[in-house]
């Protein structure tokens, strides 16, 4: 009963929020004009009725998630017999164990499936933008390319080793300052001796914004968790504080423009990206592939599972050998190198200034990926197709400058309701014959008593008799 | 160097300046010595209670820009004070409310409380710039600017006096509530193991709740006094939030006393660099503090726990 | 099931060891010198010194905030003593596959290696695993991957190297694999290989940190209090798993309060008191020893246990027997 009034309570909650967040704006003059503004009459009838639809919703998946639990305790006690037996007949040579991981493989589960779903994802984000118009292709490069990019890079920092990085956008403006450094005579007072093609600035770029991760990190993944967020929001603010402040060198608060656009000048094909945003989305989209293609290896191997470690209990992750500290300066220099690549593909495309590296821009990354699912890098694309794309269609009804009070909402809601993500990663996923997480007591206990006595038998069984003393 | 009355001036305005910081820091501290978490949204606990502080002194001064005399003015401050910490300890309450408690409920890993509780930050901060508008707004004048006292060639303000004398006020009577009463001691002992002093009968939710809400009470009514010099904005819980958090962290995070003596002395160290250096520099300079401390010393001055003697 | 009843040897790591002599302490694997532990002005170990020889148990025992567990942190580098030495002597792994555990070994000479000052994890890369008082696996990670976390310390494909799917990234990742299955079904896990180890049952997360921690190959392991709120069939598994991992040429640094449990695996007790060593010997030796009944065991606990001791010989026959009744 009382959780039925709790349900009640968060809809209501809730709806009321959406009301103030959505309803007029205020001024210092009039500031509860705008709340009085929302909550007024026929304003707050369909809100109430939207929090009475909501109430439904919450309660219709309490019921819902409570049959699943009785459902999954009767099934998994009657299948957890056979399975440990069939697990005991094994020859235990290690390949019959490795085969049996995966014995509830259907045809779209496993890794074929993976693969088919991403290529059809591809195959629509290569298909679609030519027939958008061109504003929305100018959304598609530089508000949700660009950040699926960043969101990328900030996973590994922060679903991977499990480190807050509130700085991040730091990284994205060191590698734009290097291109403009390296690329063009003009645009910054501060420039190069000579000028490179902003493609060979990508491979400097993510070195030198790599770098500053090490210098960064180096001294402060020491510390615990939240400090590390606080010296790191720190360290963004200083980096923007500096592009601001030192004029003779970048140009301070004018910004930079006029960078050369990419261009390939190979003998035989000459191309340069122009004003155009389709060939930057393009460019955008191979970045992406390559990015994910290459943390999908690491995600897999050694190096994922070290960060994995780090991330759900540091110190048995130092007990068991991992090199805590080098792993972490690894995610932080990967994660600051993607940022700083980004900052090679904004630096020739668009104007920007110190505004553009902001504390909100570095909050916006983490809120991609916070709804797209820590860990997951598919998520986090998809994070910031869903959060960017819809504040691009909304740009009309919802002020720029309103967009973060539903950033902040986004990620506080994630956090109560789905603290893993629009899209989880692999580990969150239910197993093919593993439980998944959330397996109530009971089915626990069934499956123990079997397993225990089979277990105590094995190992019993490897005891010499006649050592005992 | 400049002459002794330059001297003793920024010592002043820093020592002003640093007790705004350490009411504030009290509040990260009390939280942290519950909970073992910074919370985040600390700042905009503080800038919603200057806001609230300033539109309840609007709402009475009256508009024809006359400074108010004498009791009246008194009057005026004790009302910012006491809307800007109503409004500073409701939001610190919500936000326990909302962005806290159903993560503990869950028994959430500490990156989603640092997570909700900048998500809670990002939300509180852009309302309010959409419901109070984004420029920043000054606390009408309550008193005439004029110097009361000199003290070493040092010019204090009534304005000045006021601020300080408040903080120092409220920094007194919450080290007492910590140390001598029998609420201080529940939230001591929730410090130091809430899981036994749950067993011992504290009622360690409520602790949690009534510890929020009294950084919240602090952090409102300091924000009151911040608007009252530097004018209230949406934006204004950043900057003096991370400085409060340098002071949290130099004394000690979890110590109550710590925290006063690293308000003062970060406000003493920003006021006498931002004369050596830049005024642009001194968040640098605090940012500085902060790190220094964090990679020297992260138990701070005086060590971190809660309530334990100075 | 009774197929499982086939004796496995603890798989060989991807470095293979080398076949142990017989335990003395004239050949030692550990030696402990005099060494001291303060927080502030509470001396927490005071002095310990201890010896312990190749291929063999050593337990260590002593009541609650003895220093037990604050030694076994100094061993592993979570703390620094203030003074004393712990030398130790890794069993060489092959070289070719193990280039962290070559370049430690190949300082190694007469006086060993030197563990205090060594951060953790490179105290774990030259040999030495261990388990917590209070079980910290990887929660959200499966069985296997928690062990492969260990197998992996000694794995050459680095963060960059990895990235290239070679043949020989492949087959390094394949024997991971292999021996991470290996060591699982070891520790009779065979069947949670899948399951994420935090929806493990108490007993079979302590068995599964053995296997992870087994998986770094260690010459040496040390298991803080590993029967902790453990039933009476599970002490006895633990009992054979102990035996079990010693023939494979593994010694084992062992925190426990179960005398019984002690005296069925350790020929050799050291008793820690205040941070003090007040007594070294063989069980029977230290169930005389005056000064450890009157710290330790007490009037009439010391009487319990000794009976509790001649009742795990005794229950030790009893499983033998039943094994053989049921074969």
């Amino acid at each position: 009963m009382s959780g039925r009034l709790r349900s009640l309570r968060t809809a209501g909650l809730l709806a009321a929020l959406a009301a103030v967040m959505t309803g007029p704006t205020g001024d210092a003059d009039h500031p509860l004009a705008g709340i009085r503004g929302s909550l007024a009459f026929p304003r707050v009838l369909f809100f109430a009725a939207a929090a009475l639809v909501l109430w439904a919703a919450l309660l219709g998946r309490d019921r819902l998630r409570a049959q699943a639990r009785t459902l999954r305790g009767t099934a998994l006690g009657r299948l957890a017999g056979p399975a440990g037996a069939g697990a005991g007949n094994g020859n235990g040579n290690g390949n019959g164990a490795g085969a049996a991981t995966r014995p509830g493989a259907t045809w779209l589960s496993g890794r074929r499936g993976a693969v088919l779903g991403h290529a059809a994802l591809l195959a629509v984000a290569l298909a679609v933008p030519p027939v958008l118009p061109t504003a929305a292709q100018q959304a598609l490069v530089s508000e949700i390319g660009i950040y699926a990019l960043l969101a990328l890079g900030l996973n590994v920092v922060v679903g991977y080793a499990g480190l807050l990085d509130l700085g991040y956008i730091a990284f994205f403006a060191i590698g734009a300052y290097t291109t403009a450094y390296l690329t063009s005579a003009d645009a910054m007072p501060w420039h190069a001796p000579w000028q490179l093609n902003p493609f060979f600035v990508l491979p400097i770029a993510l070195l030198v914004a790599a770098v500053a991760g090490v210098v960064l990190g180096g001294p402060t993944l020491r510390l615990r968790g939240d400090y590390l967020a606080i010296v790191t929001l720190g360290f963004g603010e200083i980096v923007q504080l500096l592009a601001n402040n030192a004029d003779g060198v970048t140009g301070g608060p004018r910004g930079v423009f006029g960078l050369p656009p990419l261009s390939v000048e190979l003998p035989g094909v000459r191309y340069s990206w122009g004003l155009d945003p389709l060939p930057y989305y393009y460019l955008l989209i191979a970045l992406i592939v390559l990015v994910m293609v290459v943390f999908g290896r690491w995600e897999r191997s050694r190096t994922g599972r070290a960060w994995t470690a780090i991330r759900q209990d540091e110190v048995a992750a130092e007990a068991t050998g991992v090199a805590t500290m080098r792993m972490k300066l690894l995610a932080f220099a990967v994660g600051a190198s993607v940022s700083g690549f980004a900052g090679v593909v904004v630096a020739t495309k668009q104007f920007f200034n110190p505004q553009s590296f902001g504390l909100q821009a570095s909050l916006l990354v983490l809120t991609i990926v916070i709804f797209g699912g820590m860990g997951s890098r598919l998520g986090v694309v998809l994070g910031a197709l869903v959060l960017q794309g819809t504040a691009f269609l909304l740009r009309d009804t919802v002020p720029p400058a309103d967009r973060f009070i539903y950033f902040g909402a986004v990620v506080v809601l994630m956090m109560i309701f789905r603290p893993e993500g629009l899209l989880p990663p692999r580990a969150h996923r239910p197993r093919g014959s593993g439980p998944s997480r959330d397996r109530s007591v009971e089915s626990v206990e069934s499956v123990d008593s079997d397993g225990a006595a089979g277990t105590s038998r094995g190992v019993a069984d490897q005891a010499s008799p006649g050592v005992v003393s | 160097m400049g002459s002794a009355e330059q001297i003793s001036q920024l010592a002043v305005d820093g020592l002003m300046v640093g007790a705004l910081y350490a009411v504030i820091a009290l509040g990260y501290t009390l939280v942290y010595g519950v909970l073992q978490l910074i919370n985040f949204a600390h700042s905009e606990v503080f800038m919603l209670g200057a806001f609230g502080g300033l539109f309840a002194c609007r709402a009475l001064v009256p508009g024809d820009g006359a400074t108010p005399a004498g009791l009246a003015a008194a009057g005026l401050v004790l009302v910012g004070l006491v809307a800007g910490a109503a409004a500073g300890g409701a939001a610190a309450y919500t936000l326990e409310r909302c962005a806290y408690r159903p993560l503990r409920r869950r028994g959430a890993p500490r990156l989603a409380y640092l997570i909700s509780a900048i998500g809670a930050s990002l939300f509180a901060f852009n309302l309010a710039g959409k419901e109070f508008g984004r420029q920043s707004v000054p606390v009408p004048d309550l008193f005439a600017n004029r110097t009361v006292v000199t003290v070493l060639g040092a010019e204090i303000s009534t304005q000045s006096l006021v601020i300080a004398a408040t903080a120092l006020l409220m920094l007194l009577a919450v080290d007492h509530l910590v140390a001598d009463t029998r609420l201080g001691l529940s939230i001591r002992a929730v410090a130091q193991d809430a899981e036994c002093a749950g067993l011992m009968g504290v009622d360690v939710q409520r602790v949690i709740v009534v510890t929020f809400v009294l950084g919240g009470l602090l952090a409102g009514a300091g924000g009151f006094l911040y608007a009252m010099t530097f004018n209230a904005s949406y934006t204004m819980g950043f900057v003096p939030g991370i400085k409060a958090f340098t002071a949290a962290v130099l004394g000690g995070i979890g110590n109550v006393r710590g925290a006063v003596l690293g308000g003062l002395l970060l406000g003493l160290v920003e006021s006498f660099g931002g004369y050596l250096f830049d005024a642009s520099y001194k968040n640098v300079i605090a940012f500085t503090v902060l790190v220094g401390v964090l990679l020297v010393r992260p138990s701070g001055l005086l060590g971190t726990r809660l309530g334990r003697p100075a | 099931m009774s197929g499982a009843t086939v004796p496995r040897p603890l798989p060989a790591p991807i470095s293979r060891t080398i076949p142990q002599p017989r335990p003395s302490v004239a050949d030692p694997i550990l030696d402990v010198r005099d060494v001291t532990l303060r927080f502030g002005g509470l001396t927490s170990l005071d002095g310990v010194s201890l010896r312990q020889g190749r291929g063999s148990v050593l337990a260590v025992i002593g009541p609650n905030g003895a220093g037990k567990t604050s030694l076994f942190n100094c061993l592993t580098g979570a703390y620094r003593p203030q003074q004393g030495s712990a030398r130790f002597w890794p069993t060489a792994p092959a070289t070719s596959a193990n280039p962290a555990g070559a370049s430690a070994l190949e300082g190694v000479g007469e006086g060993g290696v030197e563990l205090v000052g060594r951060s953790p994890h490179r105290v774990a890369r030259v040999g030495i695993a261990r388990t917590f008082q209070n079980i910290r696996l990887f929660p959200e990670m499966s069985a296997v991957e928690n062990v492969q976390v260990g197998v992996e310390v000694r794995a050459r494909a680095g963060a960059l190297r990895g990235l290239v799917p070679t043949r020989a990234v492949r087959r390094e990742e394949r024997e991971i694999l292999e021996r991470s299955h290996l060591l699982l079904d070891f520790v009779g896990l065979r069947h949670r290989v899948r399951w994420p180890a935090g929806s493990l049952a108490y007993g079979e997360q302590r068995r599964l940190e053995i296997a992870r921690a087994l998986g770094t190959s260690p010459s040496l392991l040390l298991l803080d209090e590993p029967a902790a709120g453990a039933t009476a069939s599970e002490r006895r598994d633990l009992v054979a798993l102990i035996r079990a991992i010693v023939d494979q040429g593994v010694s084992v640094l062992l925190i426990e309060h179960d005398i019984r449990l002690v005296a069925a695996v350790a020929r050799s007790i050291v008793v820690l008191n205040f941070g003090r060593v007040i007594a070294t010997g063989s069980p029977e030796q230290i169930r005389s020893d005056p000064a450890v009944v009157e710290a330790y065991l007490g009037d009439s606990d010391g009487r319990a246990d000794d009976r509790a001791g001649d009742r795990t010989a005794g229950q030790a026959g009893d499983r033998a027997d039943g094994r053989e009744g049921r074969r």
